[in-house]
C-alpha cells in the first residue's frame, strides 16, 4: 500500500538542509508558544505564516506543522508545573500532571509527558502512513449524525467523571453547554444572548474558559497557602528514568490514547481540545486504579499527552485529502499550503505523495526532537514548583489574563478568564466535577451544530441517528460509558 | 526551488523587519493623533502602514492583504503592520477601519458578501462612507453535486428539484452569501428552483465533505473552495452563478449563458481594499496606483499559488458595485427574518 | 458533608458561598431560559434543554440539605462509584486542609486570601478596561504584593516582569493593550 519510492524521496527532503533546520526551529518555537497561555498553535502559526512567504513550499509547511506539533506538546509544561494549560489540548494534562507536581513529582510528570507525546505522535504517524490510501473513505463515513453521536459520547463521559455526585456533574455539565450557546448558532442568522455586544457575537471562547477554570482558579486557591507548589521536598537533579519506565510499562494506555487522538483529530471541528479529555476519561474509566486519577496518576498525563500529539497527525488527513481543515490550526496550515501553491486533494496521495510523506516524516522527526528536548532541557523547569507561590501567582495570573486578550483580541475573553477563574475556584471548593463543566463547554457547539443539522437533513426524524453501522456503534459506546460507573461498582462489589 | 541561502536570508530580513514594525506599534495609540497633525505637508507615505484584516489568519482575505500590502509597502519603502481583528462576521474589523484615523496610513480589506452582514447587523455607519482603493480579485459561486447523482447540467439540476427528486441544498449560516443565493434562486420566478430545505454548514470545507459523503446532494461554494473536492472526483461542479464564468473551471457554463438572469450582485464574490471615510483623495489615488503596480509585479505569485489577482475596478466603480449589492440584496431576501 | 460538620463556623461561610454559586447558576439558567423563548426552533432547542437541566440540578443541590436523609443521599451520590461519599470528599478536600486552617486564622485581621483574590481580579478587569491592561499590570502586582507582604525590592521586580509580559504581547501581537476607555475618551475629544 505504501509507495516506498515516495517515502525515500520524502526522507531525502526532510533530512536536507535547510528543511531540517526549519523543522527544528519550528518545533522549538512551537514548544515555547505552546507553553505560554493564550499563545496557542493558531496564534503562533498565524503570526509566523507571513514569514513563510519566501520559503519554498515544503520548508514552509514543515515549519508550520512543526510549530503546531511543538505547541501541542509545549502546552503540557505549564499544565504540569502551574496548572495552567498552555493550549486547550493540554487541559486534561493538568488533572494529574499538576497533582504530581504538588507531590514533588513534577520532573517525572514532565518526562512522562514528553515521552508519551513523542511516542503517541509516532504511533499515530506510522499508522497513518501505512493506511493512508484508506483514509479518505474513513473520513467520508462521518456525517453530521455521526459527529453528533461522537459529541454525545464525549458528553456521556460526564457520568464517568462525576464520581460521587451525578447531580453535580450533570448540573455543571449542562451549565457548560448553556455557556457554549452564546453567539451565532449555525442554523439561524441571529445571534443568541449577546445583549447587543458585538464582542459576544462569536460566543464565549472555550480556551478562555479553560485558562480561567484551571490557571486562574488554581492561583486563587494557592493564594491561601504558604510555601511552594511542590509540597514535598525533592531533588532537582533527580533521574529521568522513572518517568520513562512508567510510559514503557503502560503501553496499552499509550496505544489507546494515540488511537483516540488520531481518530478525534480526523473529525472536523474537534481537535486536541477534545481528544485529550476523551483519552483521559477513557484511561480513567478502564483503569483498575481509577480512584487515583486526579491525584497524580502518571497514566492520566500519559493519556492526555499521548492523545493530543496524535491529534495533529489525524487532523492532517481531511486537510490534505479534501482541503477540509478540522481545526483552527489546520485552517491556517491550509492557508499556508494554498499560499505556496500546494493544493490539497487526491494528487497529494498520488503523484505528489512525497509531499504528504515529507510532512508526516517531518512530524515523526519532530516528535523525536520533542523527546530529546523534553528529556534533556525541560525537566530543569521543575525549579518553578519550588518557588514560593507568592511570587508565582501574580506572574501566572498576568500571563493568563494577557494571554486571554491575545486569543482573539477581544475583551470578552479577559472577562471570561477572570469570571470563570472565580467560578472554577468555587466549583472545585464545593466539589463540583470541573471536567464535567469543561466537557459541556468544549463539546456543546459540536453537539448542537450537528444535532440541529442532522434534524434538518432528516426533516426532524430521529431515525437518522441509527441509520448507519457507525452510528449504531457510537450509540453502543455511549450507552456503555453511561452505564460503566454502575458496572464498575458491581464489579468492585464482587471483588471486595 | 529557490536557493537555500536566499530563503534563509529573506527569512532573517523578514524577521528583523517584523521586529521593527512591532516596535513602532507600541506608539500607535499615543502618536496616532499627533501623526495626523504633523504629517500634513510631508511626502506620503513616510510612516508605517497598518493593514486591518477583518477575517481569520490563513483565509483568502488574509493571504491577499498580507501579500499585496507587503509588496505595496516595499514600493513605498515603509513598513507595514497587519492586524487581524476578527469577529461578528468581520464587523469588528470593518468597524475599526471605520474608526481609524483617515490619514491614509490605515487600510483594510473588504469582501463583497459582507454587505449582508451590514444589512442584518445595521451598525451606525454605512459601507458607502468608506473610501475604496480598488477591486483586485473576483471569483464566482458555483454549485457542486455528488457525482453519483449524475446531474448533467444546471437545467437538469433545476428540473430535479422541480419534480421533487431533490429537496435540500447545503450552504453556510443564514445570512451568508450562499443563503442569499439560495433565496434568490428559490424566489426569482426565472429560476424557480424549489429547493426547500437549506442545510447550514460551518464553512466551505464541511459543505464539500457533506456533498462527497452524500449527506446533502447539492451545495453552493466558491470556485476556489470547490477545486480540491472536485479534483478528487468526490464532487462535480454543475454551474457558475456568476455571468463571467469561472477561472478555476474554464469549461464551466455561467448560468447567464443558459438564459437565466444575471445575479452578479451576489453571484460574484469580489474583494477590494478600503480606507477609513474621509481619507484624502490624493492618498487614495497614491494607493490605487501602487495597487495596480503591485498586482503586476505579483503576477508570478498569483500564478504559482493559484490565488487569482487582477486589477478589476477603481475607487468609483468599486463603490458603485457595493451600492448595487446594497440595493438589490434586500429585494431578494427577507432581512428582518435574519435579525 | 461529614467533613464540614466538625467546624460549624466554616460550615456557615462555606454554605453561603455555595449558595451564591448554585444560585448564580439558577439565575443565569433562568435568564437564558427566558431568553430562549425569543428564538426560532433550531436555535432554542439546545439552550432551553441545557437551561432546564441546569436549573433543575441547581435547585436540587440547593435544597438537598432540607430533604429527607435518603433523598439527600440519592442526590449527592446517585451513582456511587466507590461506595462511600465521605471518602471521596475527604480526598478532594484533603489537600486543602492546611489551607482551611489558613483561612480560619486570617479571619482575625484581613479578608481571606481567596476572597481578596476574587476582588483583586475583578478590579484588574475594571481597571484594564478603564486605563489599559499594560498599565494595570504593575498596579495589580503591587496590590497583590502589599496584601501578601512581599518586600519592596521583589515587588518592583515582579511588577517589572509583569509589565514585560504585557509589553511583549503588545509588541508581538500588535494588540493595543496600552489604552483604555479613559484615554479613548480624552483623545476623541481632541
Amino acid at each position: 500500500m505504501v509507495t516506498f519510492g515516495s517515502l525515500f524521496q520524502a526522507l531525502e527532503v526532510v533530512f536536507s538542509w535547510p528543511t531540517l533546520g526549519w523543522l527544528l526551529i519550528g518545533t522549538i518555537i512551537g514548544i515555547v508558544i505552546g507553553a505560554i497561555p493564550g499563545l496557542g498553535p493558531n496564534l503562533g502559526m498565524a503570526v509566523l505564516l507571513p514569514l513563510t512567504f519566501r520559503l519554498n513550499g515544503i520548508d514552509a509547511i514543515i515549519f508550520l506543522i512543526c510549530i503546531y506539533l511543538g505547541s501541542v506538546y509545549g502546552g503540557s509544561v505549564p499544565a504540569i508545573l502551574v496548572n495552567t494549560p498552555g493550549t486547550a489540548g493540554a487541559a486534561a494534562t493538568t488533572l494529574d500532571g499538576y497533582p504530581m507536581a504538588r507531590l514533588g513529582r513534577a520532573k517525572e510528570a514532565l518526562v512522562v509527558s514528553a515521552t508519551s507525546s513523542a511516542i503517541g505522535g509516532i504511533l499515530a504517524g506510522i499508522t497513518i502512513i501505512l493506511i493512508s490510501p484508506l483514509l479518505v473513505a474513513v473520513v467520508l463515513l462521518f456525517g453530521s449524525p455521526e459527529y453528533f453521536l461522537v459529541a454525545l459520547f464525549g458528553l456521556s463521559l460526564i457520568a464517568v467523571v462525576s464520581k460521587g455526585s451525578m447531580v453535580k456533574g450533570l448540573t455543571v455539565g449542562a451549565f457548560g453547554l448553556l455557556i457554549s450557546t452564546v453567539g451565532y448558532p449555525i442554523a439561524t442568522g441571529s445571534p443568541r444572548y449577546t445583549l447587543g455586544i458585538i464582542e459576544l457575537y462569536d460566543g464565549i471562547s472555550f480556551v478562555a474558559v479553560l485558562i480561567g477554570v484551571f490557571a486562574v482558579g488554581e492561583m486563587i486557591k494557592l493564594s491561601a497557602e504558604e510555601g511552594s507548589i511542590a509540597r514535598e521536598n525533592f531533588d532537582l537533579g533527580g533521574p529521568i528514568m522513572p518517568g520513562f519506565r512508567i510510559v514503557l510499562s503502560n503501553t496499552r494506555t499509550l496505544l489507546k490514547s494515540s488511537f483516540i487522538g488520531g481518530i478525534v483529530g480526523a473529525i472536523p471541528g474537534s481537535g486536541a481540545s477534545i481528544s485529550n479529555f476523551v483519552a483521559y476519561v477513557e484511561a480513567l474509566r478502564s483503569d483498575e486504579d481509577s480512584e487515583s486519577y486526579g491525584e497524580g496518576n502518571p497514566r492520566g498525563v500519559m493519556a492526555s499527552e499521548g492523545a493530543n500529539n496524535a491529534t495533529v497527525f489525524g487532523a492532517l488527513i481531511p486537510t490534505l485529502s479534501f482541503g477540509i481543515p478540522g481545526s483552527g490550526s489546520t485552517a491556517i496550515l491550509l492557508g499556508g499550503l494554498l499560499m505556496h501553491g500546494i493544493r490539497p486533494g487526491p494528487a497529494l496521495f498520488a503523484e505528489n505523495l512525497y509531499i504528504t510523506h515529507s510532512i508526516f516524516i517531518g512530524l515523526l522527526v519532530a516528535s523525536v526532537f520533542i523527546l530529546l528536548v523534553g528529556l534533556a532541557f525541560l525537566p530543569r523547569l521543575v525549579y518553578f514548583t519550588k518557588i514560593d507561590t507568592n511570587y508565582l501567582i501574580p506572574i501566572v495570573l498576568t500571563l493568563s489574563i494577557v494571554g486571554a486578550i491575545g486569543l482573539r483580541n477581544n475583551w470578552i475573553d479577559v472577562l471570561t478568564v477572570i469570571v470563570f477563574g472565580i467560578v472554577g475556584f468555587y466549583m472545585r471548593e464545593f466539589d463540583f466535577p470541573i471536567i464535567a463543566f469543561v466537557l459541556g463547554v468544549v463539546l456543546g457547539p459540536i453537539a448542537e451544530e450537528n444535532l440541529v443539522r442532522s434534524l434538518q437533513i432528516s426533516g426532524g426524524s430521529l431515525d437518522i441517528f441509527w441509520s448507519s453501522p457507525l452510528s449504531i456503534l457510537l450509540i453502543l459506546l455511549t450507552v456503555a460509558s453511561i452505564l460503566s460507573p454502575a458496572f464498575q461498582q458491581s464489579r468492585g462489589d464482587a471483588t471486595d | 526551488m529557490r536557493s537555500n541561502a536566499d530563503s534563509f536570508e529573506s527569512g532573517l530580513s523578514r524577521r528583523s523587519y517584523l521586529k521593527g514594525a512591532a516596535a513602532t506599534g507600541v506608539g500607535i495609540s499615543l502618536s496616532g493623533c499627533i501623526g495626523s497633525l504633523t504629517g500634513g505637508g510631508e511626502e506620503f507615505p513616510s510612516d508605517q502602514l497598518r493593514g486591518i484584516i477583518s477575517w481569520g489568519q490563513g483565509g483568502g482575505s488574509d493571504i491577499y492583504t498580507r501579500q499585496v500590502w507587503s509588496e505595496i509597502a516595499e514600493s513605498y519603502d515603509v513598513s507595514v503592520a497587519f492586524e487581524n481583528i476578527t469577529g461578528a462576521g468581520g464587523m469588528r474589523g470593518i468597524r475599526s477601519i471605520y474608526d481609524a484615523e483617515p490619514d491614509g496610513y490605515t487600510v483594510g480589506i473588504y469582501n463583497s458578501p459582507f454587505v449582508v452582514k451590514m444589512l442584518i447587523q445595521e451598525p451606525d455607519f454605512e459601507l458607502t462612507e468608506f473610501e475604496y482603493i480598488g477591486t483586485f480579485t473576483a471569483s464566482s459561486w458555483v454549485t457542486i453535486a455528488n457525482p453519483d447523482l449524475g446531474i448533467e447540467s444546471f437545467d437538469d439540476l433545476v428540473e430535479r428539484y422541480q419534480n421533487g427528486d431533490l429537496t435540500s441544498v447545503a450552504g453556510q449560516q443564514p445570512g451568508s452569501p450562499q443563503h442569499v443565493l439560495w433565496n434568490v434562486l428559490k424566489n426569482n420566478s426565472d429560476f424557480d428552483i424549489s429547493w426547500e430545505d437549506y442545510v447550514a454548514y460551518d464553512g466551505s470545507g464541511p459543505i464539500s465533505q457533506a456533498i462527497a459523503a452524500d449527506e446533502v446532494p447539492v451545495g453552493i461554494v466558491t470556485e476556489t473552495a470547490a477545486q480540491s473536492i472536485v479534483d478528487s472526483g468526490n464532487a462535480e461542479v454543475i454551474a457558475s452563478l456568476s455571468s463571467s464564468g469561472s477561472s478555476v473551471f474554464p469549461d464551466l457554463q455561467p448560468i447567464t449563458d443558459l438564459g437565466y438572469p444575471n445575479i452578479d450582485f451576489i453571484g460574484e464574490f469580489f474583494r477590494a481594499f478600503i480606507a477609513p471615510p474621509e481619507t484624502p483623495s490624493d492618498r487614495i489615488e497614491t494607493h490605487n496606483e501602487a495597487l495596480q503596480d503591485a498586482i503586476e509585479s505579483l503576477e508570478s505569485w498569483s500564478e504559482e499559488t493559484g490565488n487569482p489577482l487582477s486589477y478589476m475596478a477603481g475607487p468609483e466603480e468599486t463603490l458603485s458595485r457595493v451600492e448595487q449589492s446594497y440595493e438589490e440584496i434586500p429585494n431578494a431576501i427577507d432581512i428582518e427574518a435574519l435579525q | 458533608m461529614a467533613v464540614t460538620d466538625f467546624v460549624p463556623n466554616e460550615v456557615r461561610t462555606r454554605f453561603t458561598l455555595r449558595h451564591v454559586l448554585v444560585g448564580s447558576m439558577i439565575v443565569v439558567g433562568g435568564l437564558m431560559l427566558v431568553g430562549s423563548f425569543s428564538f426560532v426552533r433550531e436555535a432554542y432547542l439546545f439552550p432551553r434543554f441545557a437551561a432546564i437541566v441546569t436549573i433543575i440540578g441547581s435547585v436540587l443541590l440547593l435544597v438537598q440539605n432540607y430533604l429527607p436523609e435518603r433523598l439527600n443521599r440519592a442526590i449527592s451520590s446517585s451513582v456511587d462509584v466507590f461506595g462511600e461519599t465521605e471518602k471521596e470528599l475527604s480526598e478532594s478536600v484533603g489537600s486543602d486542609r492546611e489551607e482551611s486552617a489558613d483561612e480560619a486564622s486570617s479571619d482575625t485581621g484581613q479578608t481571606a486570601p481567596t476572597q481578596f483574590m476574587t476582588l483583586l481580579l475583578l478590579g484588574f478587569a475594571l481597571c484594564s478596561y478603564l486605563v489599559g491592561m499594560l498599565w494595570t499590570i504593575p498596579i495589580f502586582i503591587a496590590t497583590y504584593a502589599w496584601r501578601f507582604d512581599i518586600t519592596r525590592k521583589r515587588t518592583a521586580l515582579l511588577a517589572l516582569v509583569g509589565f514585560g509580559i504585557g509589553l511583549a504581547f503588545q509588541l508581538v501581537l500588535d494588540i493595543p493593550i496600552d489604552t483604555g476607555l479613559i484615554f479613548e475618551m480624552v483623545t476623541s475629544r481632541w
